[in-house]
């Protein structure tokens, strides 16, 4: 006798029909914390122009399947004061906080402020079962560090090396036109890139898609971040 | 005796980037170290590895020829004999690299192993995807999803640290019912937070095991059950499923 099809009027065994066959986890995550420099020399077209940029990021990852439930961004702002103005939200719970500028730079600080972050978040994702990618520290900043002369600024360098070297994180400095970048070189594994002009937008579209490509990447899957360089893209050589 | 189904289903992600299904399963029942053992092999390809496919269908052939032609007794296999077994997986795939002019690295795969006897059996693995045991309806794990430190990384038979990764399992095995299956199905499967089987996940396929006279009569509806709508929105990866369980005896009654 030819085996009959399963149709959709015929009840397949395998199927039981019931809400809860399959099982509820936690989606992985993907954390990444911005580190946004406001100090005074960002005030008015710098800060509008980076305002924006961030807005353009939440809605870009908001507008990802995936993305919107797995990115986690956390913001630490640093002028005068280091403030973590968001903790770890996914983009479908957040819109962009508003950027106010003041004071100087304490990049060091700030530095490891978003390290500590970084750190807690993975123990509360292992703590719970929450599977996750390695996460992002992207840091963009127009000047130098004015906190280079404490303890605080050898010791971000230190952890920054020693936790690329582990794979703990993944990196990036960005700097604005008249940023320091010999300071930003001692800080970043890898080379600073230089913003071309107040091109936030096109940054923060590049971090959305290559999170987004982190989001559904499998094991294995080399994720290639398309190139920020080039004519197409944010920053230059 | 044992009998098994099982089935392999393309992810839908794999359908959109063109991608073949890099998930693959084999089988095999033989009669070695006086007792009759079937053979369980799953694998899962690299996704980014162009040739997985290719890789995960030579590994589970080979392993589960080479397990069925050894000559052994479940109850002396350890580790380090499954490790051997695994080792002549990996050769056999570095081989096959050379022979197409590709890495060991594009065949790269998964590779979960069950090896089932009367009373005991044994399950080994290198990578993610699992082995669970049911009985009388309570499941638990019998391996776990290994992956790396993110949730995108995994070990490989072909990665270099495979034997230090690699997993084993003895199990009593006389009343139990048996499930394996690729990371396709492991976030629907399984608890990770409290590393628990989905009981209501097996219920419906031991169920159906338990009650047919014939197991062969379930593959089509196992297959038909991977290629659901109802599944592939909860999944995009490429997925296998293969059910065991031990075979009914048929009684027979006084002469005729």
């Amino acid at each position: 006798m030819e085996q009959q099809p399963f149709t959709p009027f015929t009840q397949n065994p395998f199927l039981a029909d019931v809400a809860n066959q399959f099982a509820e986890n936690p989606e992985n995550r993907c954390a990444c914390v911005l580190l946004l420099d406001v100090s005074h020399s960002m005030s008015g077209e710098p800060l509008r122009e980076l305002q924006d940029g961030l807005t353009a990021y939440r809605d870009s990852l908001a507008a990802d399947s995936l993305a919107r439930k797995r990115v986690e961004v956390a913001i630490v702002t640093f002028g005068g004061t280091v403030e973590i103005i968001q903790p770890f939200t996914t983009p479908d719970m957040f819109v962009a906080p508003t950027l106010v500028s003041k004071g100087d730079t304490p990049m060091a600080e700030a530095v490891i402020t978003a390290l500590d972050l970084v750190q807690q978040r993975k123990n509360e994702y292992q703590t719970h079962g929450v599977g996750y990618y390695r996460p992002w520290i992207f840091l963009i900043t127009d000047g130098g560090p004015t906190d280079a002369n404490t303890r605080q600024w050898p010791e971000a360098i230190s952890r920054i090396a020693d936790g690329e070297a582990k794979k703990r994180f993944s990196f990036f400095a960005v700097g604005v036109e008249g940023a320091d970048f010999d300071r930003l070189s001692q800080l970043s594994k890898r080379e600073p890139l230089k913003l071309k002009g107040l091109a936030f937008r096109k940054l923060f579209e590049w971090l959305s898609s290559s999170q987004q490509a982190v989001s559904r990447s499998k094991p294995a899957d080399e994720v290639l971040l398309s190139s920020p360089t080039g004519p197409q893209g944010w920053a230059s050589v | 005796m044992w009998r098994a189904i099982g089935a392999s289903a393309r992810g839908t992600s794999h359908i959109v980037s063109d991608l073949p299904c890099q998930d693959a399963w084999a089988q095999r029942t033989a009669f070695v170290g006086g007792e009759f053992v079937t053979i369980l092999a799953i694998a899962d390809g690299a996704g980014s590895a162009k040739a997985s496919d290719l890789g995960s269908q030579e590994c589970v052939a080979h392993l589960v020829h080479a397990i069925s032609t050894s000559d052994f007794r479940i109850s002396e296999m350890d580790q380090d004999v499954a490790s051997t077994w695994l080792e002549s997986g990996r050769k056999h795939l570095e081989a096959l690299a050379v022979e197409k002019e590709l890495s060991p690295r594009d065949l790269a795969c998964t590779a979960l192993v069950a090896v089932l006897g009367e009373s005991e059996s044994i399950f080994f693995q290198v990578g993610d995807g699992a082995w669970i045991a049911e009985y009388q309806g309570h499941c638990e794990p019998i391996t776990w999803p290994l992956s790396g430190e993110y949730a995108n990384e995994t070990t490989f038979l072909s990665s270099p640290n495979w034997k230090s990764q690699m997993q084993f399992r003895r199990w009593a095995s006389s009343t139990m019912s048996i499930a394996g299956f690729t990371d396709g199905l492991q976030g629907l499967a399984l608890h990770f937070a409290s590393k628990a089987v989905h009981a209501p996940f097996f219920a419906p396929m031991f169920g159906a095991l338990h009650r047919t006279d014939n197991v062969n009569t379930l593959q089509a509806p196992l297959l038909q059950f991977l290629n659901a709508p109802v599944l592939n929105e909860r999944t995009d990866d490429d997925k296998t499923l293969v059910l065991a369980c031990r075979e009914k005896l048929k009684l027979r009654h006084g002469a005729d």
